[in-house]
């Protein structure tokens, strides 16, 4: 199988980068379109990819001894993720507390799941499939490119995971309408894994940390109105529509200089 | 007909516009979107053709359509269809207006088959017409007349956006000729102001042909890519 920095180099779309194009096209225009580099790394991405690194080797080595490991396997993939990042030239912002605030969530999540570890058969998958334009058929050149965070077998059928660190639990509209969890959902059809259960697991960032696990659905029409709207912003890229959109998140864009200047 | 136009309707569709999907049988179609079908007949008629819409209904869960085409005297029928899309109760009809669009843009581009072209695209297909709506039409159809250049309803313009067979020849041809990738892409973004991977269509072209003319073909030649 290829990996994901493989299957980057072809003409593809992810479902960040769409997530990012409906946040802020022009956020999206610096990023990708341009290039621009960063001012700054937000201290949100470090410590979301930090945890998430340290519950990916959590379910590695679940995977490879069907048994959970101590929890110093989560810490020291937390922390060799959060020197890769103090090492960059870019400064985090606001980035003081967030070996403590790190450690409080893999201890909620470590408290959670090692008692009961699933039957892992897959983390991080790397994935390219193609996507149908829905109105016409036609395949798109862009292949959808990401990775699966976790894969699991429960009795008759496999679950995809996706984790996630967020300041607060996560509203039902949010679950219900997370584009993420209907490409899953497609993903893994064309993987061959069947239509599988898709489960939420959110940290959340607050004074207690907690772990919420959501299991839901995705149904046809989810699927399709992903494939809608990957359609609608990449015609939308094609047009160069890039309008900014202010709100409470500038602060933590990390091109908000430049943004000021446009 | 005169020997010129037949020569621009029967000039093959470039590599870069034919795309696929996949047919009723699980075989891989190609096919061009109706756009460059339209962009071909306003070219070799120099706009002077139109399209009248003569059957349009609906069989079962099929959409079945009959164009016809005129131009320089001369008048093409087409016929095509399209599945209607279902939600996944299997009753909800998603977009009928949609599943319309196809079957109209399917119909207007069998019509330009006739005229000559796209040929290529059918070289292969069974007289059986597999692939299309082989039902015969109903014999009381419902009528519906467009009017002169009457196209299929809002057909969408053909992306922008460099094809993955480009972004490919691109690096391919990059690699050959061992260009610093790092290098290259900042020469691409020095040139166009974008990354490599928003570059369009017609950037992208340019930006093969200046490495293919830069190829080294005697030991001698540079390896300093142009990019423009």
């Amino acid at each position: 199988m290829s990996s994901l920095t493989e299957m980057r180099e072809g003409l593809h779309v992810s479902v960040s980068q769409i997530k990012c194009y409906l946040r802020c096209p022009r956020q999206y225009r610096f990023r990708y379109v341009l290039g621009a580099e960063p001012e700054f790394i937000p201290a949100n991405l470090v410590l979301g990819s930090a945890v998430h690194e340290g519950l990916a080797a959590y379910y590695r080595s679940v995977m490879a001894t069907g048994d959970s490991p101590e929890q110093d396997v989560c810490k020291a993939a937390f922390y060799g993720t959060l020197v890769g990042f103090r090492k960059n030239k870019l400064p985090i912002k606001d980035g003081e507390g967030i070996e403590a605030q790190g450690e409080a969530l893999l201890k909620v999540f470590y408290e959670t799941v090692y008692q009961d570890p699933p039957h892992v058969v897959g983390v991080e998958v790397p994935f390219t499939i193609e996507l149908p334009d829905p109105t016409t058929g036609e395949i798109l050149e862009e292949a959808l490119v990401g990775a699966l965070d976790l894969v699991v077998r429960e009795e008759e059928k496999h679950v995809v995971g996706e984790h996630k660190t967020a300041a607060k639990k996560w509203s039902q509209d949010q679950i219900q309408h997370d584009i993420q969890l209907s490409a899953y959902k497609l993903v893994a059809r064309k993987l061959g894994l069947g239509e599988v259960g898709l489960r939420l697991q959110v940290l959340t960032k607050t004074r207690k940390p907690k772990m919420i696990v959501e299991d839901m659905d995705r149904t046809d029409r989810d699927e399709r109105e992903f494939l809608e709207t990957v359609v609608g912003v990449l015609r939308a890229i094609d047009a160069q529509v890039f309008f900014p959109i202010r709100n409470g998140m500038c602060g933590g864009c990390s091109f908000q200089r430049r943004c000021s200047s446009t | 007909m005169k020997k010129e136009v037949i020569q621009i309707l029967k000039r093959p569709f470039a590599q870069e516009l034919i795309k696929h999907r996949e047919g009723h049988d699980g075989k891989q179609l190609d096919y061009v979107a109706v756009q460059h079908y339209v962009d071909r007949l306003n070219e070799g008629f120099d706009h002077d053709w139109s399209f009248e819409l003569t059957r349009r209904e609906i069989i079962g869960d099929q959409i079945l359509v009959e164009v016809k085409l005129t131009a320089a005297g001369l008048i093409k029928t087409g016929l095509g269809g399209t599945a209607i899309t279902r939600g996944e109760d299997n009753k909800t009809v998603l977009s009928l207006a949609d599943d319309i669009k196809m079957a109209e843009a399917d119909a207007l581009k069998r019509a330009c088959r006739l005229m000559g072209i796209g040929g290529e695209l059918y070289a292969s297909e069974q007289d059986d017409g597999s692939g299309v709506i082989s039902s015969p039409p109903p014999r009381v159809p419902t009528q519906h007349r467009a009017g002169p250049h009457s196209l299929p309803p809002s057909p969408l313009p053909p992306r922008e956006r460099l094809t993955s067979a480009q972004l490919n020849g691109i690096k391919d041809r990059a690699k050959k000729q061992g260009l610093d990738p790092t290098g290259f892409r900042k020469q691409i973004k020095t040139t166009y102001g974008i990354e490599l991977e928003y570059l369009n269509k017609k950037q992208a072209s340019e930006v093969i042909t200046g490495l293919d003319n830069n190829r080294p073909s005697n030991g001698n030649g540079s390896h300093h890519a142009s990019a423009g």
